[in-house]
């Protein structure tokens, strides 16, 4: 208890230390727009007024619903099939080499560029964005899913092999931990990916979202409702990123604790033969 | 930290400890060059697989499944793709994407590398921009657009601030991360020979951050096309983003792909050019530890 109470004020300090600059900076964005008569910089005031009554008595609501189950579903459906197919690809070294340019060309394709077509043939409703959420997602998935698959270690697969440990029990047992790691960095950027996408599509042309909602304040010369809703996107971007990495340090608690004893194979090789022996 | 440098796109280097199922085969060696005789059996397999894709896209335009404004038959798009590299509506359209993007990276190397140092050498001011920076890197730009759009119009500069305002953070974020990441001994050994600052800056700091700094780089010019790109086909910005979205209205999906399949090159391109770039400048650092991953 004593420990607490003196390990408090550090704390306190540290948090200090981290929120002074936004603090400042949000202050003097509230104090100096505050009779901000420009158009187009609104008093922050305001811009949390359209914020609050968007919430109640607008359709804030709903957008934010329209495009959180878009975005969540887009990237469930993308890191299944992202993971399954990586597996596949990163197991067949052959196929890997072979597939390899049309890898390299898909994934510089500006996802973005996509969204006009796919909008323009598919229509303007939820499964269109859905479709174009996963498939922006599914790219970094699969990468960082097939990179994941090949850096197990090669005694570990010896030993898989020596051992005829069967495909099933070595996927699920050797290869899915051994490239989880990776795997979660790859839907860490496919998250990102699916925000851009998320937004993008909704501006270009939506019924309801977040997206939708700023543009359409934009265009009728709301200032301080698009403002309302970028930055509202902002804080939806910040706290998907932040409850990823919680997500991520719970599921791989052991990697990082296992990382900073040793060099990832021999671990994994000890974990998995532990596993396999319960 | 080591969250920023896995954004950066997986690396095709080859690992010496895991050779390609067919080299492992000892009684290879018997044949005269077996390792071009396996690069032609690759590339052969490439082309096959070209076929097939090709052949599946055929199919299933014909099976009349997907409405032909998404999926045209890829002659038309071939066609399209082979016209466009005459068109000088196309040049002008790729100067202007490239243009805006390269602007937009140079102003974010710009900020991006001197401030990243300042915040990796000086843990106090580090801290306190932690959340602001955290904040930065996950806003997605895009959703400034309208709001950009309304103050500056559908301009090339507003194209290049939000380019700007996208690309910095990669930078920003590796920079700080390799200048703050300096081997223990190495702090230890600079501090006990009373090494001066400014010396230890140059020789210790900036050498340790340069290929943190350069993955950075080569993240954000990746990106910044993207970001180019992405602001064209909403604000229709003249630029490849900008024709491939007006084509698409005018009822030219083929014509839409073909910038498409263009946009992609120019990706893939710069990206190999920065890979390349990158091995020859910082080559040293990347047989030691790997190219600063």
């Amino acid at each position: 208890m004593s420990t607490i109470l003196a390990e408090a004020p550090k704390q306190l300090g540290r948090l200090l230390e981290q929120v002074w600059l936004v603090a400042v900076l949000a202050a003097a964005w509230w104090f100096l727009s505050a009779n901000s008569t420009s158009v187009y910089f609104p008093p922050l005031s305001k811009i949390m007024q359209s914020l609050v009554s968007g919430f109640t008595t607008g359709t804030m609501m709903r957008d934010v619903v329209f495009s959180l189950s878009n975005i969540l579903i887009g990237i469930a459906v993308a890191t299944v099939l992202g993971v399954a197919v990586g597996i596949l690809i990163g197991e067949l070294e052959r196929l890997r080499q072979v597939l390899d340019p049309f890898l390299q060309f898909v994934r510089s394709v500006p996802q973005s560029a996509l969204i006009p077509i796919v909008i323009g043939a598919l229509g303007i409703g939820q499964a269109p964005k859905i479709y174009m959420i996963a498939f922006a997602c599914f790219w970094p998935v699969l990468l960082n899913t097939i990179d994941g698959v090949r850096s197990i270690a090669p005694e570990v697969r010896d030993m898989a092999k020596s051992y005829r440990i069967p495909t099933t029990l070595r996927i699920r047992r050797i290869v899915l931990p051994a490239a989880l790691p990776q795997i979660v960095a790859g839907v860490r950027v496919s998250l990102a990916v699916g925000v851009v996408i998320m937004v993008v599509s909704e501006i270009f042309s939506a019924v309801a979202g977040i997206g939708h909602y700023i543009n359409m304040a934009g265009s009728s010369f709301d200032i301080s409702g698009a403002w309302a809703g970028t930055l509202l996107v902002g804080a939806l971007g910040y706290l998907l990123s932040v409850s990823f990495i919680l997500f991520e340090k719970g599921t791989l608690r052991w990697y990082f604790d296992s990382a900073a004893l040793a060099s990832h194979g021999r671990i994994k090789t000890t974990r998995s033969r532990r596993k396999a022996k319960k | 930290m080591a969250i920023s440098e896995k954004l950066s796109p997986p690396k095709v280097v080859p690992d010496p400890k895991r050779p390609s199922g067919p080299a492992r085969r000892p009684d290879q060696k018997r044949f005269a060059g077996p390792a071009r005789r396996r690069k032609i059996a690759l590339v052969m397999w490439q082309l096959a697989t070209a076929v097939l894709i090709l052949l599946v896209w055929t199919l299933v335009y014909a099976s009349g499944y997907f409405s032909p404004d998404l999926v045209p038959p890829f002659w038309d798009v071939a066609v399209r793709f082979v016209g466009l590299a005459v068109d000088p509506v196309f040049w002008a359209a790729l100067a202007a994407t490239m243009s805006s993007a390269l602007v937009g990276l140079a102003l974010s190397i710009v900020v991006g590398v001197p401030v990243g140092m300042f915040l990796g050498i000086t843990p106090a001011f580090y801290r306190s921009t932690q959340f602001l920076i955290d904040l930065g890197r996950s806003f997605p730009v895009i959703a400034l657009l309208p709001v950009m759009v309304l103050m500056l119009g559908a301009t090339r500069e507003m194209e290049v601030v939000v380019v700007f305002s996208g690309v910095v953070w990669p930078i920003l974020l590796q920079t700080i991360y390799g200048a703050r990441r300096i081997d223990p001994v190495i702090a230890d050994t600079v501090r006990s020979y009373r090494i001066p600052m400014g010396l230890k800056f140059f020789k210790v700091v900036l050498p340790n951050a340069a290929p943190f700094a350069v993955t950075g780089i080569r993240i954000a010019a990746s990106a910044s096309i993207l970001i180019a790109v992405g602001v064209e086909v909403l604000s229709l910005t003249p630029g490849m983003g900008g024709n491939l979205a007006r084509a698409q209205t005018d009822g030219a999906p083929a014509l839409a792909l073909a910038y498409v399949i263009y946009s992609g090159l120019v990706g893939l391109v710069l990206n190999k050019i920065l890979w390349l770039a990158e091995g020859r400048f910082l080559g040293w650092n990347r047989r030691v530890t790997g190219g600063g991953q």
